[in-house]
């Protein structure tokens, strides 16, 4: 999926209203899809978000940008893994576990004073429009892999951080990271 | 339902105590046939007061259920257990006073009694006070001396259908310790020493306590209560949850099931008695209840995989009905788990004011889930993390034989019994936290134009709303899996039925009232026929085995009774009847009296002039008035008639 596809999702809050964060209703989501046309595009997009979070936390310098990329990915993660829950089967008891493993993470980012009140990047506002429906076994490899870097970056945030509070929601973020990969197969770095 | 002393373990060990031998001659029946010491009538007294003492605090509390002040009229009723409970007060209150208080013990502390009677009689004593503590391990007192509850059962134990059981359980302790105390009372060939007064003291004190039991089967043959209220009183276990388990890898699933139900008793425990103020405790976390959500909804999908798998067990052993009633509540559970998951993901939009722990008991759902996995997946060492694979375990593996089946299906009642609670408690948390403007969001999840300085911001409505809905479904949703096999558990006789019954006691009045197709309790009076009766005992006396002839002096006896008890019908209303004859004023004649109390018949209350003698009005002495009084065979002021002194 290509970096204007998150904007067209962007759209959508605004007809749901501005506070509301209920999941747009299953057809609602179909719809999406398919205005995007195909099925390649179905279940590549959700990796797509998932490696766009991934690249912009690579390349986030700074504490502020670490822990503005790493709140945004958080928050697509979350995205990605209600989609994988509703499959059900024999990977839901670790999603299930594991959204609620990235919402922690995400609330003591929230906490970080460094953290930019508005997100900087492409990915706002997307978090809670589910675009793509990826095999489980591929989601939980991407999702594994970018919480490994998460925790890796934030540990690194958090070891250079002046602030008591950043270092904290940082500590505590890398935390939550690491947990998330090792429940969905991958092996958080020491 | 685990492996704690349960009440039923007391009141067991109590009626084997006073079940042995009351018929037969031996030392504690007061008719030594070896050298063992037999105590004097004195000391048996003296332990029976101890007895009595420990009843009469089981019958005030009792009273404090059965005769509240609000249910005066209907205490008034005969037949009704609030009257009976006032009638077996009174009798009990009655037998003590003619009793002695009892001087200080000159056995020492820890040493036994050298009469075994004396011994049992003490025993019994001691295992009923050890009952009557288990249930108050359940119920403390606040600072205003109100009652709190300690423990899941403390309704239970309080409730009026457990009550009444126990009113009925005390019915049969005394009417067994009536029973050995009128043997020890009643002089005959190789009886006690003692005194005349002695004597009678402690027969009256036996007659009181048939009147006790009398008052108790009136109750009974008009409002039965039923057998499983008897169980549940049983059942009710000492108020000290199992250390906390996790699997280790190597359980069967006996013992996976067992861990299951100690977690999920130790979960619902800790909701009892550690409810964290939610306006103000730090102990509600955010982190707490999202992992208390998320957890409840991986219990869900663990319950949902073991019912489906019992399902094909349970047709492959060809129960084609109870194979669609797992499956049914399979469905159901699927239900329940989905309501979880979307509380869980409601929790996604919203956080709070504490985070980052997890209270210890939100944490044993987390044990839970995994004890309900460990059952559910072939994976000895499942946990929730993505893994090689993760099938399920095949229904020869889970229920070898029909037999194991009742075990899965209580652990998983016991599973969403718990769940139902969860649902309801964080319900309530979430409700007042609310309230109290607990509950935030991440400035950054609102609109731009929220010019909020600060990282977090109070939750709007509509997440807040969709919180609580998401509540109400996990609620209603895992109340009706819990219902749907709770209906299994009872019909396939697993353990946690009682849970249901534990829920059926505690409901409303009328809810009890309106099962009225339950099997009534069946007392264990009729063991007491076997007692001899006077004509009978006399030919055991002379030795006599020859079955015919006690047949004959059985039946004889029996005639004498019903005779007895016409004549004392005859003689009401208003006369003094058979007091006036002063039919008791033989041993032999109390021996019969005593027959005729210990007899079934329900008539025996409603005969006045059978009652033994009552208490003397404050201030007189007890003996001078026992003595002014037909007592149903002797008083006070008589002469011994028949006093041996082996």
């Amino acid at each position: 999926m290509s970096a204007a596809d998150p904007g067209m999702a962007t759209a959508l809050p605004a007809q749901a209203g501005e506070l509301s964060t209920d999941l747009p209703a299953p057809g609602l989501a179909f719809g999406i899809v398919a205005m995007l046309g195909t099925t390649a595009v179905q279940e590549g997009s959700g990796m797509d978000q998932i490696e766009s979070a991934r690249t912009r936390v690579e390349q986030a310098t700074g504490l502020p940008a670490v822990l503005d990329a790493a709140y945004d990915a958080f928050e697509q993660m979350l995205t990605a893994i209600t989609i994988q829950q509703d499959r059900g089967g024999g990977t839901f008891a670790a999603f299930v576990m594991s959204g609620t493993a990235v919402a922690n993470g995400r609330d003591a980012l929230a906490a970080a004073p460094s953290l930019p009140r508005v997100s900087s990047g492409d990915l706002a506002g997307t978090a809670r429009e589910p675009c793509g429906d990826p095999p489980p076994q591929a989601a939980a490899e991407a999702l594994a892999s970018l919480s490994q870097l998460l925790s890796r970056r934030l540990t690194d945030a958090g070891d250079h951080s002046a602030d008591a509070g950043d270092r904290v929601a940082c500590i505590q973020a890398a935390r939550h990271a690491a947990y998330i990969c090792s429940l969905l197969g991958g092996t958080p770095e020491p | 339902m685990t492996g704690r002393p349960t009440f039923g373990d007391f009141a067991n060990a109590a009626r084997g105590l006073l079940r042995h031998d009351p018929g037969t001659r031996d030392t504690a029946a007061g008719h030594p046939t070896h050298a063992a010491r037999a105590g004097t009538v004195a000391e048996f007294t003296r332990s029976m007061v101890r007895l009595l003492a420990v009843m009469d605090r089981y019958c005030a509390d009792i009273a404090a259920v059965l005769a509240t002040p609000d249910r005066r009229d209907e205490a008034r009723l005969p037949g009704t257990w609030p009257h009976a409970s006032i009638q077996v007060q009174e009798a009990l209150h009655n037998a003590a006073g003619f009793l002695p208080s009892a001087p200080p013990s000159t056995i020492p502390p820890g040493d036994l009694h050298d009469d075994p009677a004396v011994r049992r009689l003490d025993a019994v004593t001691a295992v009923l006070a050890a009952g009557r503590d288990l249930l108050h391990t359940h119920v403390t007192a606040r600072p205003d001396e109100s009652p709190q509850d300690r423990s899941e059962w403390a309704p239970v134990a309080t409730s009026e259908p457990v009550t009444r059981a126990l009113l009925l359980e005390l019915g049969l302790w005394a009417r067994r310790t009536a029973e050995h105390g009128a043997r020890i009372a009643l002089p005959g060939p190789a009886a006690r020493h003692g005194t005349s007064t002695e004597r009678e003291q402690l027969n009256t004190a036996c007659q009181w306590l048939w009147m006790l039991d009398s008052a108790v089967r009136v109750a009974q043959h008009h409002q039965p209560v039923s057998a499983a209220d008897v169980s549940l009183l049983r059942a009710i276990p000492v108020n000290t949850p199992e250390p906390r388990r996790i699997p280790g890898g190597t359980e069967t699933i006996i013992g996976l099931c067992r861990g299951a139900t100690s977690t999920a008793e130790r979960i619902r425990h800790a909701a009892t008695i550690h409810p964290v103020d939610p306006k103000f405790s730090p102990a509600l976390t955010t982190d707490s209840l999202r992992h208390t959500a998320t957890c409840s909804t991986v219990i869900s999908h663990n319950c949902e995989i073991l019912l489906r798998i019992l399902a094909t067990r349970a047709r492959q052993h060809g129960s084609e009905a109870l194979a669609d009633r797992l499956l049914g509540s399979a469905d159901r559970a699927n239900q329940a788990r989905l309501a979880w998951l979307r509380t869980a993901r409601a929790w996604y939009e919203v956080t709070s004011d504490t985070r980052g722990t997890i209270a210890p008991n939100a944490a044993e759902t987390g044990d839970l889930a995994l004890w309900t996995g460990r059952l559910a997946y072939a994976d000895p060492a499942w946990t929730p993390a993505l893994g090689p694979s993760h099938p399920t375990r095949t229904p020869e593996a889970l229920a070898p034989k029909p037999g194991d089946l009742p075990t899965v299906v209580a652990a998983v009642h016991q599973a969403t019994e718990t769940l139902t609670q969860i649902a309801s408690a964080d319900h309530e948390q979430i409700e007042a936290a609310a309230q109290a403007r607990r509950l935030l969001v991440p400035t950054r999840s609102l609109p731009d134009r929220f010019d909020i300085p600060h990282p977090f911001a109070p939750a709007p409505y509509d997440r807040i709303d969709a919180l609580f809905n998401a509540y109400q479904h996990a609620r209603t949703a895992s109340a009706q899996v819990t219902a749907v096999v709770a209906s299994i558990a009872a019909d396939v006789r697993a353990p946690s039925h009682l849970l249901t019954l534990a829920r059926a006691a505690t409901r409303p009045k009328s809810r009890i009232m309106a099962s009225g197709h339950q099997e009534p309790a069946e007392p264990e009076h009729r063991e007491a026929r076997d007692c001899p009766g006077p004509v009978e005992r006399i030919l055991h006396d002379l030795g006599v085995t020859d079955p015919a002839m006690l047949g004959r002096a059985s039946a004889i006896d029996r005639v004498s009774e019903q005779l007895i008890l016409d004549a004392a019908h005859a003689s009401e209303p208003g006369q003094e009847g058979l007091k006036a004859f002063s039919l008791a004023r033989s041993t032999g004649s109390a021996e019969m009296i005593n027959h005729v109390l210990a007899s079934d018949s329900p008539e025996i209350v409603g005969v006045r002039s059978l009652s033994p003698a009552t208490l003397p009005t404050r201030g007189q002495d007890a003996d001078r008035a026992a003595g002014s009084r037909c007592i149903g065979h002797q008083t006070a002021g008589q002469e011994p008639q028949a006093e041996a002194e082996p």
